[in-house]
């Protein structure tokens, strides 16, 4: 295993919450973020001296909205970085970023700092879903957000896209795959609507003011997703991932090899090799503690055995490659198909999971109830 | 403690319908004697199990024991012993009710007597028993005090005895205690002959065994004596004895005429038997006490754990509570479904659940059950006999000659509004009317022979929605009867799932063959391939559902990094598919087992 870090830096802040959104965020406010962005400076120093200045491989910059910091202010933060971590010579760091709020100064500015991948919450080519979904950009937004990218010399872009909308179609669906890789992004994200409670959907959902699309059509719009991407050079890698052969997200490999990653910002997770915890969510207690001096950590708890093994399973499982048994073998000291033996037998029975060149992995039927096959790799 | 005086002793119960207040004025009784302090008191404290508690019910037996000055300055020693209420239980009442020489019969004000009161007055009068009416809740706005005096003359109790209380307000109290120490008799035993004592409740102690509650007739006990239990001729050393205060509380030694607990490392349970007789073993007593019939079990179901390797918990657990429920009987059955397990007698549906629901609770035990079931006799072709009490053990058609069912003689009693919904059901369940009279110008006792296997399967829940709450329902066995019976089976993916079948009429076997195969539909969780399910009499199938394939399960989001979450989610999933039990290649929930409970809800 690698003795290298991720980091995730969590942007709390949105022009306005998505309606499907049940994440960490809240209404930009200029002496907040300016509030946020001395405590994150701090964090920053103390996360770094409690790791020893670690050295990191890849810096992920999600939210909330991260592009709705300035330029300046989002090349400070990655220079503070600089200063307190070691930082990899081929270094990934990742932007999310709202075609919205995008630019051309901010994207300017953000190369400068070392972002060499963005990821854009596009979600949608279809302006009418666009604004169901609460987001505040258009199809056109998206257009020129990437074009401007483009120019200034971005080479690794990701899109976000979401289907299993109310009320999408199968056709729909693939409008929005197909514009997608008519612009050519070198990475896309696929992921179905999973409507959360608390959020505007949900609301929606009991009132019968929307309809979920059925398990039927979920499935048909998922199937054609991978057709489609693999028919245009884009290979499914992990569950909702897909890429150009060579451009897998790194940070997003290092949950799913559970390898360690770092966390700065309110609710970030972080995982350090024995303890998995979170930072404190609401953002003005976490910036509390942080002016006190203190780590903002809400809660952690230290791994057993058991549970690094099974997380080892579900997160790995996810990748399409699966786990290598024998870099198993070498973490746990003991063969994983000991340990799952009977699972594996019965998973192999029906089809679900597969074996082969030292390699576990889940079959194309295994991903599409991937929940019922990884749920059973649950020891505790 | 001093010894008292034998004829300052008054042993006695208090018998009742359910919710006529039984237990709120057992607390009375103790609060006023000083026997708890109002702060200590928990509500209905005699009610000691947590289950008891909840439903408002009593269903083990309960001693205590009161200290009261009477009015003329004496005082005396009151040991009362609770009863159940519940129609399943009248077994422990009699237990009860023979170490006492008077019972308190409560009656509610505004409701009466009722079908179970009079059940508890013949069992109070076998027993020979002093009995004195408590007339209580007379403080509600509908108690008719004089009406229910006038029933008091109809089932031959003198309505000038009766007092009159209201134990939620503590009116009349006192009148209680005072009507014990001057109307129930003082024990007769006699002190100087060899000890003879009956145990009435057993409860077992994992640090010292069976406890034994007894009532001493002749002589005393204490600790350091060799006792010998007269039905197995066992011999153990006394411990330690205590009276019940109302917590256990040790004594030096228990005289005749008292009531008490003794220890005395009894491990087996079963060497501490209700209705036994305890003796001096180095100086017996010539005869055993009658002792008890013990209770004819009624409905059988099948008890199997989830995890196969909890059967061995589940046989203590069962030993355990047999122990001081005589009436719950157990044999290892064999299940292809469910593996190993145990084959349950039962006095009825509530002593079931109860049963089922202390193994899980007390003994953290995840069970399967199957449906109730009664004791059905098969003639066989070719002259044998058997008595079935699980369907799968039903022979083949064509071996059969005739099937013979239990009958019961039901006594459903309510208002008259309600008599035309409670005809129909009694109708639809194949019961045959035997008689309608009138009680007084508004309540109805209805009569009616019923197959028992009708009133296991819910019965009684759908009486109650019938008639908004307002029947009861009374039945004692009547005897067997030759009927037109089919066994239904189910089959989950092709297979026969022998926990699941059950005997139907003939006439209803296809409707209830639809209907189950429906429920089963919406029990059974959709699996990763299809399952039919089908209902079928011997070959033929004459029903048929789908449960669909789970097509998508999986989570998409990424959630940055919360590998928490995503756990959290496939933990649930994996704790639902626990609490299911693998049948062939399907997961069957728990509840699926009993679905044929749910029919026609």
């Amino acid at each position: 295993m690698t003795e290298d870090y991720g980091l995730y830096i969590h942007i709390p802040f949105c022009a306005q919450k998505c309606h499907y959104c049940d994440f960490n965020s809240i209404a930009a406010d200029d002496d907040l973020i300016s509030r946020y962005l001395d405590a994150l400076k701090k964090e920053i120093k103390l996360v770094a001296d409690k790791y020893y200045s670690p050295q990191l491989q890849t810096i992920y910059i999600g939210g909330g909205t991260p592009s709705i910091l300035s330029g300046q202010d989002l090349s400070t933060i990655l220079n503070q970085c600089r200063q307190k971590f070691d930082l990899n010579s081929n270094l990934e760091i990742t932007m999310e970023a709202n075609p919205g709020t995008l630019s051309e100064e901010q994207l300017r500015l953000t190369k400068q700092a070392g972002v060499n991948r963005l990821s854009l919450g596009v979600q949608s080519f279809n302006n009418q879903f666009l604004t169901k979904l609460g987001r505040i950009h258009s199809k056109d937004d998206v257009i020129t957000s990437y074009r401007l990218a483009r120019e200034l010399d971005f080479d690794n872009i990701s899109f976000d896209l979401m289907f299993a909308l109310p009320g999408q179609s199968l056709n729909q669906w693939e409008n929005t795959l197909q514009q997608a890789i008519e612009l050519g992004p070198e990475h896309i994200s696929a992921y179905n609507l999973k409507i959360e409670p608390n959020t505007v959907f949900a609301q929606w959902l009991e009132e019968g003011k929307i309809e979920k699309i059925s398990e039927e059509l979920d499935l048909k719009m998922y199937r054609r997703t991978i057709e489609l991407l693999e028919e245009n050079n884009y290979y499914q890698y992990e569950i909702s991932n897909f890429s150009q052969p060579g451009y897998n997200s790194r940070h997003n490999k290092i949950y799913w090899q559970n390898q360690e990653y770092l966390a700065l910002g309110p609710g970030a997770h972080f995982y350090d090799g024995q303890f998995r915890g979170y930072n404190i969510t609401d953002i003005k207690d976490y910036c509390h503690h942080l002016e006190a001096g203190q780590l903002a950590i809400a809660e952690q708890n230290k791994l057993s055995r058991v549970e690094k093994i099974e997380e080892t399973l579900i997160l790995g499982l996810r990748l399409n490659q699966g786990i290598s048994l024998a870099e198993f073998k070498k973490k746990f000291n003991q063969s994983l198909t000991e340990i799952y033996e009977i699972e594996i037998q019965k998973l192999v029975g029906q089809d679900l999971i597969n074996q082969s060149k030292g390699r576990l992995f889940l079959t194309d039927h295994g991903r599409e109830i991937a929940n019922q096959v990884l749920s059973s790799f649950i020891l505790s | 403690m001093t010894q008292v005086s034998q004829n300052k002793i008054r042993n006695f119960s208090i018998i009742a319908h359910v919710d006529h207040g039984k237990s709120t004025l057992a607390d009375r009784l103790l609060e006023f004697t000083g026997a708890i302090s109002e702060r200590e008191m928990e509500e209905q404290l005699l009610d000691t199990m947590d289950l008891e508690r909840e439903r408002g019910i009593t269903i083990k037996a309960q001693a205590v024991r009161m200290d009261y000055e009477s009015e003329t300055g004496d005082d005396y020693v009151l040991n009362l012993i609770d009863t159940p209420g519940h129609v399943d239980f009248s077994y422990e009442v009699s237990r009860s009710l023979a170490a006492c020489e008077g019972a308190l019969l409560v009656i509610d004000a505004s409701q009466g007597v009722e079908a179970q009161t009079l059940a508890n007055i013949y069992l109070a009068l076998e027993n020979d028993l002093e009995i004195i009416p408590v007339i209580n809740k007379i403080d509600l706005p509908s108690a008719d005090a004089d009406r229910v005096k006038e029933e008091l003359i109809d089932i031959g109790l003198d309505p000038d005895e009766a007092l009159l209380t209201s134990a939620k307000e503590g009116i009349g109290i006192e009148d209680v205690l005072e009507a014990v120490v001057n109307r129930v008799p003082a024990p007769d035993g006699n002190q100087d002959e060899p000890l003879k004592a009956l145990i009435f409740d057993s409860v077992y102690d994992s640090y010292r065994g069976a406890i034994s509650y007894f009532r001493v007739i002749n002589g005393s006990i204490k600790p350091g004596m060799n006792i010998e239990m007269m039905s197995t001729g066992k011999k153990f050393e006394v411990s330690e004895v205590g009276v019940f205060a109302p917590q256990r509380k040790e004594v030096d030694e228990i005289h005749s005429g008292e009531v008490g607990y003794m220890a005395a490392s009894i491990k087996n349970v079963k060497d501490a038997r209700v209705g036994d007789t305890i003796t001096d073993a180095d100086n017996p007593t010539a005869k055993p006490l009658p002792g008890y019939q013990p209770a004819k079990p009624m409905v059988y179901c099948g008890l199997y754990p989830v995890e196969g390797e909890d059967y061995e918990l589940l046989k203590d657990a069962l030993d355990k509570l047999k122990l001081n429920d005589a009436s719950l009987t157990f044999e290892p059955e064999t299940s292809e479904a469910l593996g190993f397990g145990y084959r349950c007698g039962f006095l009825g549906l509530l002593h079931m659940e109860i049963i089922q629901e202390r193994l899980e609770r007390e003994y953290d035990l995840d069970l399967v059950t199957t449906a109730p079931s009664v004791v059905y006799k098969i003639y066989k072709t070719d002259g044998e006999v058997l008595e079935i009490e699980n369907p799968a053990n039903m022979p083949e058609r064509h071996h059969i000659e005739k099937i013979e069912e239990p009958i019961v003689k039901a006594e459903i009693m309510l208002p008259d509004e309600h008599v035309g919904s409670a005809m129909e059901l009694a109708e639809e369940k194949r019961g045959k009317f035997k008689n309608m009279e009138y009680l007084d110008e508004v309540r109805v006792r209805l009569t009616y022979d019923m197959p028992l296997s009708e009133i296991v399967l819910d019965f009684f829940d759908n009486l109650k929605s019938r008639t908004k709450g307002y029947a009861t329902l009374d039945y004692e066995f009547k005897g067997y009867q030759e009927a037109e019976l089919v066994k239904l089976d189910i089959l989950v993916n092709k297979d026969p799932v022998d926990a699941l079948s059950c005997i139907v009429h003939d006439e209803f076997a296809y409707e209830i063959g639809r209907e189950l195969a429906k429920k089963l539909k919406e029990y059974i969780p959709e699996q990763m391939f299809e399952v039919p399910i089908q209902a079928a009499i011997g070959n033929d199938v004459i029903a048929r559902e789908t449960v669909k394939a789970k097509r998508k399960d999986v989570l998409q989001k990424c959630y940055g990094g919360d590998v928490s979450r995503k756990k959290k989610l496939l933990k649930q999933q994996k704790e639902g598919k626990k609490r299911m039990k693998q049948v062939g290649s399907v997961e069957i929930p728990q509840e699926a087992f009993m679905a044929v409970l749910t029919i026609g809800d």
